[in-house]
């Protein structure tokens, strides 16, 4: 049999067909390097792996765990979007090989393009998902792996020993749900393939079962701790297990019927392939999240500009995204120049909450060390780690690290260090930490208050009054006073921390100031401020416009908008802040 | 041409069967080089060692301790050492020499062997460590075996040093004379719910409780194989029970209820202040499934936590502070005293009197987790500057009086610049188990200390671990250390079994 029939290539005039894998595994790389990094970036971000007994074991304790052990080790090269995306081609590969090899070693030679090509298209995209972890991809493939590897021995009575035997390897590479789907598969593929069963060979298919049976209760008796729940499916993932007997059944049918022969069968397995792919990259793919994970990254690699980059993509935002971009603004100083630039009206994107999810938190943990309170950034770090699957991760590790060392204490900071010291790829990271580490003072605690009590205004000021030189704090401090409408607040900070006199004036503050002035707020008596004349032309067009449309604000909204874009005068004007839904600190 | 295929086919076989041979006596040989070996890494003896002055900065500090006889091996390191070499010697006798790389793992049963024979008898520890290639003799320090054991089980809980939010959490047994951890329960059979304040009935793995914090959660009494679910909560407030203390009749159990809060601070080394804004004592009758309460210990005027009880059942012991205005603000102001009420068993009724008893130094502090020894004759408290969870104040340390003088005995040797918190006797009274943050300032280590019957405390030493890198590595904190005489043997499953059953109501009173 040529290997070129297995994926219908059976002649001179489909030869072209054989590009048809290269191309594949070529779109995939593509895809994942270009299309969806955010993702593969967040993979290695979120996960952990050190060279520590206690991880070692703490990984291995868990059902499959050597499995889950070697892939959170590979996960960790996806720190590179293009060696992450080489990754998962090469487990792609590995699994269409798997594929191939399987059916020659079951004689078939009529295969369906389908049944070929079915559990490699579904393994591209089983990491499309933020929850989707390496683990579910490797494990997938070494199930194949495995079933090839007993279908390798040739003789029954071998082989169905070797299946017995090699139980005990399977249980340390994979999960309940795969170990089921593996044996079902020995035993359907000795019944539909290899010929009538004899009566002692029932027994072996008996002590399958009682393995399967018995695997869960001697794990959960001697190994780790396992609830009911987790016992067979341990996440929704692990459904795709089940592609294995499928797929075995599939090439069966198709052998019985002589679908192969058939140009209707043909086309129509084709057509359901086509399905599968496209209803489950409907289902998977999500730009906007990829969006947002990129952001994410950036945020956390210090990028500002790419975060913006990605923010001028965007159509849609989400309030993480308005978040993210907020906090490139201010980091650049052009948060009070470009803040309604982007859907900030109607959206505060200066509070967070606490303990939505891993990303949330760890993002948020960072922010707050922008703002330099490192409590609230452990705060926030502590429950980035509480909501991932492995109790850590990279990022957090890190951000513990950034935190501890940026308070200055230096004890937690190198018991930190030491741990990510311990993985592979972070050695130059933690040595570039620890001189840091050794330039940082220890912070001193004057003017103490609590977080979370008074409103969040009370301590932002404390923050800024604190480090007014801050460029990040005064731009981020001065624009929530913007967003808040507490416009007596804006001008006393103002005042007091921007150097007005020898710094233009971003153009969101002067349209504040303008307003200020025109209200005769005490704060601003006195001082001469230099408007830009598009600001005082745009401000006077717009009072204008209000002393028209006055009793009939509603209807000159609209116009306002469009004609004079967005403006303070704005929002300060037909924004009801208090209708705005906020979890914060308050 | 077929004999020569056949002459060559036997001659490979003959081969293969010979090499087989071969292979095996190297195998043999290879193992028996190796036992040679773990013998020889066990007993080499370092040349040309220069002396140094100083005694070996070890991790963990098992230096001048005291140590009970049935101790797991007290394994450490030394930082930059690739090979240690440690000598007990008993009065110039060496009595057990072991050696290690950056660590040494002592043999359980040399161990044990050497413990039971030093009982009672104090040991000189010499370490030799290999620096950069280059032996160093270290002064040596001192390991006194104490007479009396220790109980032989701890349970903890191991839990983040989070605030308010969990992942995985835990309540574990660890065999003190060995290195077996197991769990006793654990949150992922109950839907990821939070377990606390774990509390045995005068030490028993058999009869003791805990709390579950979840939907239809409540607090869990495990006897015998009886395990009941049961919704202790205060009727007035409605808040449920806290933190718990057996009566050693085994017939009450005493909690406080309390409405804890916690205020994150922004910028401090301290960072978080977690604090009552009202609590309550709640008596429960197990006999008679009821909760009973006193007028004086519920109500707003004061809060009263921390519940426990004298070794004869006659007294309870709680802490007790007025309450304060405009918390979280005010917490500086949050002081809580020592308070003593006599107790009737038999009725079931607390004494007309209470005392307010005068701490050395009370003005300044807060007082919280009081526990007398067995024998009746200390109590052990926990000294804070305010508040009341001592576990985020590094200024926390333990305290102790004698109650038959009421004086203060000194027991600084068992504190540091760090938090200490929670702590709790051992059955004979010899041996403190403390939660102490000395390590790095965050994470919670338990610390055993010798306790003479004058009093006096003794240096106290981390709970002993198989890899001596286990505490900077390992990020959970060891919550509650409570002394246990024998091993749980209630499976994890059985308990969340009970935990999933439905919830007992106690009887009005």
């Amino acid at each position: 049999m040529s290997s070129n029939s297995l994926y219908m290539v059976s002649g001179g005039r489909f030869r072209y067909l054989a590009y048809i894998p290269f191309l594949f595994f070529l779109t995939c790389f593509l895809f994942w390097t270009i299309g969806y990094p955010g993702h593969l970036v967040y993979k290695e971000s979120s996960s952990l792996f050190l060279f520590t007994s206690e991880y070692f074991y703490n990984t291995v304790s868990s059902p499959g765990g050597l499995g889950m052990y070697v892939a959170n080790f590979l996960t960790q090269f996806f720190l590179w979007p293009w060696a992450g995306a080489l990754l998962i081609v090469l487990l792609t590969i590995t699994l269409w090989l798997l594929t191939r090899a399987i059916i020659r070693r079951l004689k078939i030679t009529d295969a369906l393009p389908l049944f070929v090509w079915l559990p490699t298209v579904v393994s591209g995209f089983i990491l499309l998902t933020i929850p989707a972890v390496v683990a579910d991809l490797l494990q997938f493939v070494i199930l194949f792996a495995f079933y090839w590897g007993y279908l390798s021995v040739s003789s029954r009575s071998r082989r169905l020993g070797s299946a017995l035997t090699g139980f005990v390897l399977a249980v340390l590479f994979l999960p309940e749900a795969a170990l089921i789907a593996l044996y079902t598969t020995i035993i359907l593929s000795e019944i539909l393939f290899f010929g009538k069963i004899r009566f002692r060979e029932w027994a072996f298919f008996i002590l399958y079962t009682l393995m399967l049976i018995l695997c869960p209760i001697v794990w959960r008796r001697y190994i780790s701790i396992l609830d009911d729940s987790v016992l067979y499916i341990a996440y929704p993932d692990q459904w795709f297990f089940v592609l294995l007997p499928v797929t075995l059944l599939g090439l069966w049918f198709s052998r019985c019927f002589h679908w192969r022969s058939s140009l209707a069968g043909w086309l129509v397995s084709l057509a359901i392939l086509i399905g599968v792919g496209v209803k489950l990259g409907a289902d998977r793919y999500n730009a906007f999240e990829e969006a947002l994970l990129q952001m994410d990254d950036a945020i956390d690699r210090g990028e500002w500009e790419r975060v913006m980059t990605i923010a001028d993509r965007q159509q849609i935002f989400s309030r993480q995204m308005i978040y993210y971009i907020a906090v490139a603004l201010a980091n650049r100083g052009e948060l009070g120049e470009r803040l309604f630039d982007y859907p900030m009206v109607g959206v505060n994107p200066f509070y967070m909450p606490r303990g939505h999810s891993y990303l949330s938190s760890s993002s948020a943990g960072q922010i707050f060390t922008c703002m330099k309170v490192h409590n609230a950034g452990l705060v926030y770090t502590f429950d980035a780690s509480m909501n991932n699957r492995y109790d850590s991760s990279f990022r957090t590790l890190k951000n513990l690290i950034r935190m501890n060392s940026a308070k200055g204490n230096r004890i937690l900071a190198v018991k930190y260090l030491d741990l990510l010291d311990r993985s592979l790829l972070y050695g130059d990271w933690v040595k570039q930490q620890r001189v840091l580490l050794e330039q940082q003072k220890k912070s001193e605690y004057e003017d103490e208050f609590f977080l979370g009590y008074g409103t969040l205004h009370d301590y932002m000021e404390t923050v800024l009054i604190r480090n007014p030189d801050d460029l990040f704090i005064r731009d981020y401090v001065l624009s929530t006073c913007l967003l808040e409408k507490d416009l007596t607040r804006f001008c006393r900070l103002f005042v007091q921390t921007f150097p007005y006199r020898t710094q233009p004036i971003p153009k969101y503050y002067q349209e504040a100031l303008l307003v200020a002035l025109d209200m005769q707020n005490p704060t601003l008596k006195g001082i001469d401020f230099k408007f830009s004349d598009d600001v005082k032309v745009r401000y006077a067009q717009f009072n204008g416009m209000v002393n028209m449309a006055r009793g009939n604000l509603e209807q000159a909204m609209g116009r306002l908008r469009s004609q004079l874009g967005n403006s303070w005068w704005f929002y300060y004007l037909f924004v009801n802040i208090d209708q705005i839904s906020v979890d914060g600190w308050n | 041409m077929s004999k020569m295929c056949y002459f060559c086919y036997k001659v490979a076989i003959t081969i293969v069967m010979k090499m087989r041979l071969f292979l095996k006596l190297c195998f043999g040989l290879s193992c028996f080089v190796a036992v040679l070996n773990v013998n020889w890494s066990c007993t080499t003896r370092p040349e040309h060692v220069c002396t140094v002055g100083d005694q070996p900065a070890i991790y963990p500090d098992y230096r001048e301790i005291t140590v009970p006889a049935n101790i797991a091996p007290l394994n450490f390191g030394l930082d930059g050492a690739t090979a240690i070499r440690v000598d007990f010697k008993d009065d110039d006798r060496v009595v057990y020499s072991c050696s290690g790389d950056d660590q040494v793992d002592f043999p359980l049963k040399k161990w044990r062997k050497m413990l039971k024979e030093s009982a009672g008898r104090t040991l000189s520890v010499e370490v030799s460590a290999q620096v950069d290639g280059e032996w160093f003799g270290y002064a040596p320090f001192h390991i006194t075996v104490a007479t009396e054991e220790i109980d032989p089980y701890l349970a903890y809980r191991l839990i983040e040093p989070n605030y308010g939010m969990w992942n995985q959490l835990g309540i574990y047994q660890r065999n003190l004379t060995t290195f077996d951890e197991k769990s006793i329960l654990h949150n992922s059979l109950f839907d990821g719910g939070c377990v606390n304040c774990h509390s045995f009935h005068q030490y028993s793995p058999r009869k003791f409780m805990f709390h579950v914090r979840k939907k239809d959660g409540g607090t869990v009494l495990v006897d015998g194989e009886n395990i009941s679910k049961i919704d202790i909560r205060n009727d007035k407030s409605g808040r449920s029970a806290t933190y718990p203390m057996w009566h050693p009749s085994g017939d009450y159990l005493i909690f406080s209820s309390n409405d804890t809060k916690q205020a994150f601070h922004a910028w401090s080394e301290q960072r978080v202040e977690v604090y009552d804004v009202s609590s309550d004592l709640l008596l429960y009758d197990i006999r008679n499934n009821r909760v009973l309460t006193d007028p004086r210990f519920v109500g707003d005027s004061y809060l009263e936590t921390f519940p426990t009880w004298s070794p004869d059942g006659k007294w309870l012991y709680f802490c007790r502070a007025e309450t304060v205005d405009s918390l979280p603000g005010n917490y500086k102001n949050l002081k809580y005293k020592l308070m003593r009420v006599g107790f009737d068993p038999e009725s079931g009724r607390f004494s007309a009197e209470l005392d307010s008893l005068r701490l050395p130094g009370e003005e300044e502090m807060s007082v919280s987790f009081p526990r007398v020894s067995p024998d009746g004759r200390y109590l052990l408290y926990t000294s804070a500057q305010d508040a009341t969870f001592p576990v985020w104040h590094s200024e926390a340390d333990l305290k102790m009086i004698d109650l038959s003088t009421f004086s203060s005995v000194d027991i600084s040797v068992v504190n540091s610049p760090s938090s200490e918190s929670y702590h709790s006797w051992s059955s004979n009274g010899r041996w403190i188990v403390f939660g102490s943050r000395r390590d790095d300032g965050l994470y919670t280590r338990p610390y055993i200390a010798y306790c003479a019957p004058d009093g006096s405390m003794r240096k106290p030493f981390v709970l002993p671990q198989k890899d001596y890198r286990h505490y900077r590595s390992f990020m959970k904190s060891y919550n509650i250390p409570e002394f246990v005489q024998d091993e749980i043997l209630l499976s994890p499953y059985e308990l969340a079994d009970g935990i999933n059953s439905s919830v007992v109501t106690p009887k009005p009173f």
